[in-house]
């Protein structure tokens, strides 16, 4: 009897040396991009000089649907955090000889939940419109793999996913004298659990959390 | 770890001779809290080696695997695997019909998360058991048990706690 309790507590020490813990039930229950309730705010600086503040002002009905609106200095946004994904409406326009020409309006999905490392997504938008004549067309493709968990590269946030994002966009207005103009852009997006955005890294920016507020309920 | 389990159990049964109790169980679970939002309820089977110390009071080891879906229709899963002992205490052990059990259960539990093609570092952690168990024959050497149980995974930052309701088959095997 000595001897079989002896063996198993040997086997059960060698098989639960090399098991590591880590906070995954915590992250599966956190949220990494709280948009609700209004009054929470960011406040982030940006590399060089200046400052972001965005602040989540209050629920109202955009593309048709329910949504949280964001501020960030003169601008707005507008989210939706439900049924397993984030999503952000986009109202794309292109100037064009005086006129801002709608191209398209459409609910966008930023991030699907849960966040895992490895995970990868391909999103694309590809629209057009015809305005005195003209078509302009428009391609958005974005390409985003995430890692993690990691600390933020502050070392202020643990338990972080990096969003790695690589986005083209194709803006075209098809008549002569213009050729198809495409952008390509990189960054690198840290989310910390109940936090949001803590950290933007891009070629030519850097931009950083310096303080978060939780709204009231 | 499926090796060192049988590994486990075959040591224990071959050393103590005696009366062995094999459930097969398969269980509903219902995470509790946060860790669930993305997850769809999970599905669980599990099989147990219980030595009879006496008609009312068994013990022994087990091993569990669970896996959760996405409530979402997405891509995520999440699977636990629960290597345990396990004690348990049931009342009316030669009951035809009612056979009322308190059954707790220590152990281990593996955690994985995979979701978009992704895979999260896995975590192992404590975990703990406890429940009840309505036991009933099906015509002997068989019964049955019903029950419901509350789960705890210790992990860090969060545990992870679930409800359980289980139905199993069991059979004693004189070894």
């Amino acid at each position: 009897m000595k001897k079989a309790v002896t063996m198993v507590g040997v086997i059960l020490l060698i098989f639960f040396l090399g098991c590591e813990s880590n906070p995954l039930y915590f992250r599966l229950s956190s949220d990494y991009f709280p948009i609700s309730p209004a009054g929470a705010t960011w406040e982030y600086s940006i590399a060089g000089g200046g400052s972001r503040i965005v602040t989540v002002v209050d629920q109202i009905v955009t593309g048709e649907r329910p949504c949280w609106r964001l501020q960030s200095g003169a601008d707005y946004s507008y989210w939706i955090n439900e049924g397993g994904k984030l999503e952000k409406y986009e109202d794309h326009t292109v100037l064009f000889n005086g006129f801002e020409v709608p191209i398209y309006q459409a609910w966008i999905t930023m991030f699907q939940w849960p966040l895992a490392n490895g995970m990868t997504s391909r999103d694309s938008v590809s629209a057009q419109a015809v305005s005195q004549g003209v078509t302009l067309s428009h391609t958005w493709i974005r390409n985003q793999t995430v890692a993690g968990p990691e600390v933020s590269p502050d070392g202020v946030w643990s338990d972080c996913y990096r969003i790695h994002q690589e986005e083209m966009v194709i803006n075209w207005i098809q008549t002569a004298g213009f050729a198809p103009e495409t952008t390509i852009s990189v960054r690198n997006i840290w989310l910390a659990p109940d936090v949001g955005i803590v950290m933007t890294q891009s070629a030519d920016s850097l931009i950083t959390l310096t303080s978060f507020t939780g709204g009231e309920e | 770890m499926y090796k060192a389990t049988i590994l486990m159990l075959a040591v224990v049964a071959t050393v103590m001779a005696g009366t062995v109790n094999f459930v097969f169980e398969g269980a509903g679970i219902t995470p509790i809290g946060g860790w669930g939002e993305n997850l769809s309820s999970g599905l669980a089977g599990g099989l147990y080696g219980n030595w009879l110390f006496s008609p009312k009071f068994r013990a022994g080891l087990g091993i569990e695997g669970t896996v959760f879906g996405d409530a979402n229709q997405g891509s995520a899963s999440f699977t636990q695997m629960k290597p345990m002992g396990n004690v348990s205490l049931f009342l009316r052990p030669h009951g035809a019909v009612f056979n009322p059990g308190l059954v707790m259960g220590f152990g281990y539990c593996r955690s994985r998360l995979s979701s978009g093609g992704g895979i999260d570092p896995v975590s192992w952690d404590p975990f703990w058991r406890a429940g009840i168990r309505w036991n009933f024959s099906l015509g002997s050497p068989w019964r049955a048990g019903l029950g419901l149980d509350l789960e705890g995974i210790m992990a860090s930052g969060k545990s992870g706690d679930a409800f359980r309701l289980t139905f199993g088959v069991s059979r004693e095997v004189q070894l």
